[in-house]
């Protein structure tokens, strides 16, 4: 039980922990807790697959999807890091800009100087953001969240289908029924109207 | 409902920190101040009518085609920063489309079901007010839209009035422009069904992250003790965020068929069936552009009156930006007013017969 093996990890701290005996039991006390602890985390945050291992028969959480998910989650911020650094670029050639103005000239208001670096930071990121090359990344920024969101719903969707409830896909079928028919609708108010 | 939950938590959040950190009490942020009623209900698509300010309103109705993102009432914003006030003045009878908000099944929802809500409006009109044509106005999308409309169905339109509309889209000079031939619209329309607001949100403030990010708030700041200044700021900022959603495929069709394929330009969109072909055009044109637009570049919207056949086109380049041309001082000063009278002139019954 979890209960017990954090009761024991505390004898680890009692008065006489500096004993032989202590210091030799430690490492099987620090394992035995992290797999009680583990399971006992595993059973208060999964509960819904647990119960669904029991309805469906075996086991539906994906690993191999859930690595795929993963994998995009890292492609996705690097092409955000890639983005982050343009930016950075950007904000450091205007600070640069502007401290080399400060140290060439007489210090202005601090207002003026505020303006100075908002003109320089503007013209700078104007330049960044007609760049097409920029827009491939954004592009490619966004189509990975995509990509993402799409393998989250599928996932979602293996979920849904355990447990009885209409997929994403399934919805989608709902909603174009849904859509035909109110243009069927108004198509007929139309011809009443006339 | 959610968002516009969100929006007015957020306007309220900013309006107490004014008063706490400016020392100033501020209302409630209202927005539109013109009273109008609804008058035609089309699933979420609601026609709004304006009650006239003047007890007799001129014959032709005008007919305002809002754009699919943000909400109409940019277009009365309050009482000194409203055009509908410019036109009610003029004893101008205006109608408005809000687009309302989308649901899941509107995912699937075409450029020709946007047409269809325009073509049962104008229906509606019509019948009402017994009158064979009336003045159209679109606003940047709606503009597009109203072109389209106007291309189908000249001899409905009395008169065409384009805001910031983008028609032509071969020009780079549009941050947007350049944006939009990288985007795999099937992928996004696949993915998110309808369009989510805070993404077009995100593409627009990218135009100008540094003044729409950072210097605007710099200069609230800087403004906390202005009261008027707060309030409009927060006008702003409500009608910014309290944005729509797009449906997908109308968004698709018009990244993938307008923006990327530039088909309306080229009279090879097809709605109903049948090419769009702008040189139907034939009414009294009225072309309102920004020159300092970097939504909807000036070269993207100038190009229309070379495409029409209209006799009598007019073009009005005026020196602001995509939002500034509906809501800053000088337009409202300067711009509106001659708009107003352009429409009020080709709103009188007598010119329509003698033209016919």
């Amino acid at each position: 039980m979890w209960v017990d093996a954090t009761n024991k990890l505390l004898t680890i701290w009692n008065p006489d922990a500096n004993s032989k005996e202590s210091k030799q039991a430690a490492p099987n006390i620090w394992s035995d807790w992290f797999s009680e602890a583990s399971s006992f985390f595993q059973r208060i945050t999964l509960p819904p697959f647990q119960m669904f291992q029991g309805i469906s028969g075996q086991s539906i959480f994906d690993y191999k999807e859930f690595i795929e998910i993963t994998k995009l989650s890292f492609e996705l911020y690097q092409e955000w890091l890639s983005l982050y650094f343009d930016f950075s670029k950007i904000m450091m050639n205007s600070n640069a800009e502007i401290t080399a103005k400060f140290t060439t000239s007489a210090f202005k208001d601090p207002k003026e100087n505020y303006n100075l670096w908002i003109d320089s930071l503007e013209k700078g990121m104007d330049g960044l953001l007609r760049d097409p090359k920029t827009a491939e990344k954004f592009s490619k920024l966004f189509s990975k969240s995509l990509d993402l969101k799409s393998r989250s719903d599928s996932f979602s969707d293996k979920y849904y289908s355990n447990i009885g409830l209409p997929t994403k896909s399934e919805m989608k079928r709902v909603y174009k029924e849904l859509y035909l028919m109110k243009k069927e609708l108004r198509k007929q108010n139309r011809e009443k109207v006339k | 409902m959610l968002q516009k939950s969100f929006v007015d938590s957020y306007t309220q959040l900013l309006g107490q920190s004014v008063s706490t950190i400016g020392s100033i009490n501020l209302p409630k942020v209202e927005v539109e101040s013109q009273k109008y009623d609804v008058v035609l209900k089309i699933g979420r698509v609601r026609l709004l009518h304006y009650t006239p300010l003047k007890e007799k309103t001129l014959p032709i109705p005008l007919l305002i085609v809002y754009a699919m993102i943000n909400r109409y009432y940019i277009l009365d914003l309050e009482p000194q920063k409203s055009v509908i006030k410019h036109y009610l003045d003029e004893g101008i009878d205006i109608y408005i489309i809000d687009w309302g908000d989308p649901g899941p099944e509107d995912m699937y929802e075409t450029i020709e079901d946007v047409i269809g809500y325009i073509e049962d409006a104008v229906s509606y009109i019509s019948k009402n007010r017994g009158i064979k044509k009336l003045n159209i106005q679109g606003y940047c999308m709606g503009g597009t839209f109203a072109a389209i409309y106007a291309s189908i169905h000249p001899s409905l339109v009395n008169s065409l009035i384009l805001q910031a509309a983008p028609i032509d889209f071969s020009t780079h000079a549009g941050i947007l422009n350049t944006w939009a031939s990288y985007i795999d619209v099937s992928k996004v329309v696949e993915t998110l069904g309808n369009v989510p607001s805070e993404f077009l949100n995100f593409g627009f403030l990218m135009i100008d992250p540094v003044r729409l990010l950072f210097d605007k708030y710099v200069k609230f700041y800087e403004n906390l003790k202005d009261k008027e200044y707060v309030q409009n700021f927060l006008r702003m900022e409500k009608w910014i965020f309290d944005s729509p959603d797009l449906p997908g495929e109308v968004y698709c069709e018009f990244i993938r068929d307008l923006f990327q394929k530039n088909l309306l330009a080229k009279n090879e969109f097809v709605v109903e069936g049948k090419k769009i072909e702008l040189k139907n055009i034939d009414m009294s044109l009225l072309n309102i552009v920004g020159s300092q637009d970097t939504l909807v570049a000036p070269e993207s919207s100038l190009p229309i009156s070379d495409l029409v056949s209209s006799k009598e086109k007019e073009t009005i380049n005026f020196p602001s930006g995509h939002i500034g041309i509906s809501v800053s001082g000088k337009a409202q000063k300067e711009l509106w007013p001659k708009v107003a009278k352009w429409i009020a002139s080709r709103s009188e019954i007598k010119k329509l017969r003698k033209k016919s």
